[in-house]
């Protein structure tokens, strides 16, 4: 488990992580959503032992990480632009981290590697920049660290290379307990594979939830209802989080399950009720607004 | 390859990573030490004023410790500490070294490791080889085996003081080009700033003495370098016994390079990754860092400005010198930011380098701390030493024929009596220097070392008339300590293998034993009856011939001179069959040719040189060289009261007893001239 307590960064002037407070648990697939300045590279970079909070603490499995080799060789970081050495190939890149992480699967890598057409013995200068970043997620998955921190790694890979990593991922989080730690700024590239969502915003944690959490216990419902005075004792009823009208039309975005919802509707007799389903992106806009963000004119 | 030098995989791996930077020294070393040294030994054996002797003394100057070898290594170690520590300053190498398993500290002991293996192994190996080619050409003496081990240690130690400081350039920086500049400036910091105080100095303290001591130069890894080169130069060309120098220099190196390794260790665990691509990887040394560059930077501007004005006027170095810490800041700012318009942010950087510079210039121009006033406590101090100058060009030699710059032997080895005389002198001298300096008589200058009681020596230089002070000089020079710091071989000469030569008459032969009397005991009378001349015998007499000494074989020898009144001296020659006169007298001059320049033209040539066209007069008639004769000083020989402004030079052809000429030149000293000579 990765706990994150109250850890500032400051570059200069710029406050890049603010007491941010986050946990993750153990084989869970964690999104870490933000715009850019946000933090999310920063944050990476403390969890990964390169950076050295200013305030604060970060622990896996209740060790700190900076400067500590033990937790270092349980993560593997996967940075934005990922460093190679001058006329290198992947074979030599694999036997290089081999050396490194002590689990280290090469035979998995080279399967990895044959699974996605990659020539091992290319020079690494001649990839573009979608291979670069395939080749850095198949020596993370083979290092066979518990922990993979993953800065914008779906950026710059194709749908079906999407897909193929995400399925690789999924893989060995179920066989191994791998937990990714994947940053990005596209919440629809993330939804459909992480468990568990945090939401960053100006160097501090806007939200952090279950997704699964989240869609059971947020719904949107569509009624008419026969006259004011009702439409007055529902919306008091709900937790409304957010509220429209279209005529005599009424959508509210309210906490609580599917039956619990309905329940409450069907009592103040409708004209007409319907729940619609919620993306993700609805639930995160409607959550914020209740915080005071208006989160869709940041990033969505 | 496999390679199993590190306990760990990994560390075997980045040092076979790094591999090129062994073979890249071993290439350089291969051609500037063994290549280079036999290509020389070509050209000095085509030479044949060399004799085997010679050869073998310059085997390990020449073919260890060339300039061309600490250039190189002084460039292998500073690409060393650039390659292991550009990583610092890439913020993707940072991301990527920096997430690995590896504590910093680990990766900084590696480096340096590294940076170690890859210099000794190839360094080793030529010096092995060079060694091996000296013995097949009969060089490598036992002595020459002792100074390649002591060159060996000594490249160590160079080598690594130069890679850690540059590491700490890199360290300290987070760009790679400021890191190379940065590193080349602390290399030759220490020295640059030397350079710069002492021109100040020696421009604006009237009593200043250049003492040639290293002082901050050490600081500066390339000035250790040269003075490690000039002591194997001393041991293996010039014999020299071995000294404490010998030990305290490189042991003194040995500590610097300690305290710069853990002081990078402390730094590389302090800087943080992101430091990567700013300019400086620590905030508050950067503003430190750049207020001291901006000082330095205005003291130079100033010093060129003060060297381009004559007069060196004190109102063009301070405007210059205030104008030159505004245009360093500036300087520095953009090579900092990259910026124009940032170049003046932080103004209060500004004006504290502004006051600083102003503050060191005025300090230099107006003698603020009253330097040429100095003159310490009585009770304080245990010794005055004295150095007359124009008394005897030699050096000094000690008895081990080491030469010692004849100031600094006087200064070192004078202890006399007179002390209480001597400080009150000084104290005399030190209210007269302003007077002296206006006045436009011609003076002296007499070198002062004040040893204190806490064991620190000031040195300072006045200007003296000694017609003043006659009394006082002629009681001097019956003070034993003064007269054995003149004269060495008083004190502690006596050397039964002495060799000895006479110069005389335009002749020099070596003094050869006969008839039971050797070298040495003419030389145990002379130096018997030169302790007990009266002082001005020295100064009032031109000598008759000159002697060389050398004490021990293959050493320097040292000058000293034959007086008409070494009665005892002549008459031991004489025994030997010599026959010793004075020369510069009427009786055996035949012709004085004179040069005026009393009134002479200057006239300048096509290579824009000047020279002075004096008007030449030949004097052949005896009645005009006796009248002129008096007044002849040998140049070579002239004394402390006896240099002279007069504008006259005399060619002097004489009659050697031999019945030969010889040729001397002369000066004439001051007082009335004699008619003939008389300019209306």
């Amino acid at each position: 488990m990765i706990e994150i307590k109250e850890v500032s960064k400051e570059f200069d002037t710029i406050q890049a992580v603010s007491e941010l407070t986050l946990s993750i648990q153990k084989g869970c697939i964690f999104g870490l959503l933000g715009t850019n300045g946000a933090g999310k590279s920063t944050l990476l970079r403390m969890l990964a032992g390169v950076l050295r909070p200013d305030k604060g603490s970060i622990t896996i499995e209740n060790e700190s990480v900076y400067e500590n080799p033990r937790i270092k060789e349980k993560l593997f970081f996967i940075p934005e632009d990922a460093y190679f050495f001058n006329n290198t190939t992947p074979i030599q890149m694999m036997d290089y981290y081999s050396r490194i992480y002590p689990e280290y699967d090469r035979a998995q890598f080279l399967e990895l590697m044959e699974r996605f057409g990659m020539d091992g013995k290319r020079r690494v200068q001649t990839f573009s920049k979608g291979m670069k970043k395939q080749l850095s997620i198949l020596l993370g998955v083979a290092s066979n660290a518990r922990y993979l921190l993953c800065d914008e790694t779906f950026d710059g890979l194709d749908p079906v290379m999407r897909q193929a990593v995400k399925s690789i991922f999924a893989a060995n989080v179920l066989k191994r307990e791998l937990t990714p730690i994947i940053a990005s700024h596209n919440l629809r590239e993330l939804e459909d594979i992480c468990d568990h969502v945090g939401l960053l915003h100006k160097g501090g944690v806007l939200l952090s939830e279950d997704i699964e959490d989240m869609k059971f216990h947020i719904h949107k419902v569509q009624c008419v209802l026969p006259n004011d005075v009702m439409e007055h004792h529902l919306l008091k009823e709900l937790d409304v989080l957010r509220c429209e009208r279209s005529g005599s039309l009424l959508m509210i975005t309210a906490r609580g399950t599917k039956v619990e919802i309905l329940d409450c509707v069907n009592r103040h007799v409708p004209v007409y009720s319907e729940i619609i389903p919620l993306s993700l992106e609805e639930i995160f806009i409607s959550e914020t607004e209740v915080a005071g963000y208006e989160v869709k004119n940041i990033f969505f | 390859m496999k390679l199993k030098i590190f306990s760990s995989d990994f560390w075997n791996e980045e040092f076979k990573k790094q591999l090129w930077l062994m073979a890249l020294l071993a290439g350089t070393f291969f051609l500037v030490i063994p290549v280079r040294w036999l290509m020389e030994l070509e050209n000095l054996t085509y030479e044949s004023q060399y004799k085997p002797a010679d050869l073998q003394a310059m085997f390990v100057p020449h073919g260890a410790c060339s300039g061309i070898i600490w250039i190189a290594l002084s460039a292998a170690a500073i690409l060393c500490g650039v390659v292991h520590f550009a990583y610092l300053h890439s913020s993707r190498q940072m991301d990527f070294y920096g997430s690995f398993p590896v504590k910093r500290e680990q990766i900084y002991w590696h480096k340096v490791l590294f940076a170690y293996l890859d210099f000794i192994v190839p360094l080793t190996a030529m010096m092995v080889l060079l060694a091996f080619l000296g013995a097949g050409r009969l060089l490598l003496t036992g002595r020459n085996l002792i100074g390649l081990l002591m060159i060996w240690i000594f490249f160590q130690i160079y080598f690594a003081l130069v890679y850690l400081v540059t590491a700490f350039a890199m360290l300290l920086t987070g760009k790679c080009v400021l890191g190379i500049f940065g590193s080349l400036f602390l290399l030759g910091a220490g020295y640059f700033v030397k350079q710069i105080f002492e021109s100040y100095i020696g421009s604006y303290f009237k009593t200043y003495v250049y003492s040639g001591n290293g002082g901050i130069s050490y600081l500066s890894p390339f000035y250790y370098g040269s003075v490690l080169s000039d002591l194997i130069e001393k041991y293996c060309r010039y014999g020299t016994a071995l000294q404490i120098n010998f030990l305290l220099l490189p042991l003194g190196g040995a500590a610097a390079v300690i305290i710069l390794f853990f002081m990078n260790r402390f730094l590389i665990r302090k800087r943080s990754a992101e430091a990567a691509g700013k300019s400086m990887a620590f905030a508050a040394p950067a503003r430190v860092i750049q207020i001291l560059l901006s000082v330095i930077g205005a003291l130079w501007i100033g010093l060129i400005v003060k060297d381009f004005m004559y007069n060196r006027q004190i109102s063009w170095v301070l405007v210059s010198v205030f104008c030159g810490a505004a245009i360093s800041y500036m300087i520095i700012q953009f090579v900092y930011t990259t910026d124009v318009r940032r170049c003046l942010q932080y103004k209060w950087q500004l004006v504290i380098a502004e006051l600083l510079a102003m503050g060191t210039a005025c300090v230099f121009c107006f003698d603020l701390f009253g330097y040429d006033t100095y003159l310490p406590a009585k009770d304080a101090t245990t010794n005055i030493s004295i150095s007359i100058g124009n008394n005897y060009r030699d050096g000094g030699y000690t008895i081990d024929g080491d030469y010692v710059d004849s100031d600094e032997y006087r200064l070192e080895t004078m202890h006399s009596d007179l002390q209480d005389e001597l400080y009150q002198i000084m104290g005399q001298l030190i209210a007269q220097q302003d007077e002296l300096q206006k006045s436009e008589g011609s003076y002296n200058y007499l070198r002062v070392r004040y040893t204190l009681s806490s064991g620190r020596k000031v040195n300072r230089e006045y200007l003296i008339d000694y017609k003043e002070y006659k009394a006082f000089f002629a009681r001097l020079f019956e003070d034993d300590s003064f007269l054995c710091s003149v004269y060495p071989y008083l004190g502690k000469f006596g050397k039964e293998d002495a060799r000895v030569w006479i110069n005389y008459a335009g002749e020099r032969r070596e003094i050869l034993g006969k008839d039971g009397i050797t070298a040495a005991d003419f030389l145990r009378i002379y130096r018997e009856e030169m302790s007990r001349l009266p002082g001005f015998t020295f100064v009032e007499e031109n000598p008759c011939a000159s002697i060389n000494i050398q004490t021990q074989e293959n050493a320097n020898s040292f000058n000293m001179f034959l007086y008409p009144s070494c009665v005892k001296s002549i008459a031991c020659l004489e025994t030997m069959g010599w026959q010793i006169e004075p020369l510069l007298v009427p009786e055996r001059i035949r012709e004085i040719s004179l040069e005026d320049y009393r009134t002479s033209e200057s006239q300048q040539n096509e290579d824009w040189s000047v020279v002075e066209k004096a008007d030449q007069q030949i004097f052949t008639n005896p009645d005009d060289i006796a009248e002129i004769a008096p007044l002849l000083l040998e140049s070579e020989y002239t004394d402390i009261w006896q240099d002279t402004q007069r504008d006259l030079y005399a060619t002097i052809t004489v009659e050697s007893p031999g019945g030969y000429s010889v040729v001397i030149f002369c000066q004439l000293e001051e007082g009335p001239l004699p008619d003939i000579l008389k300019k209306e």
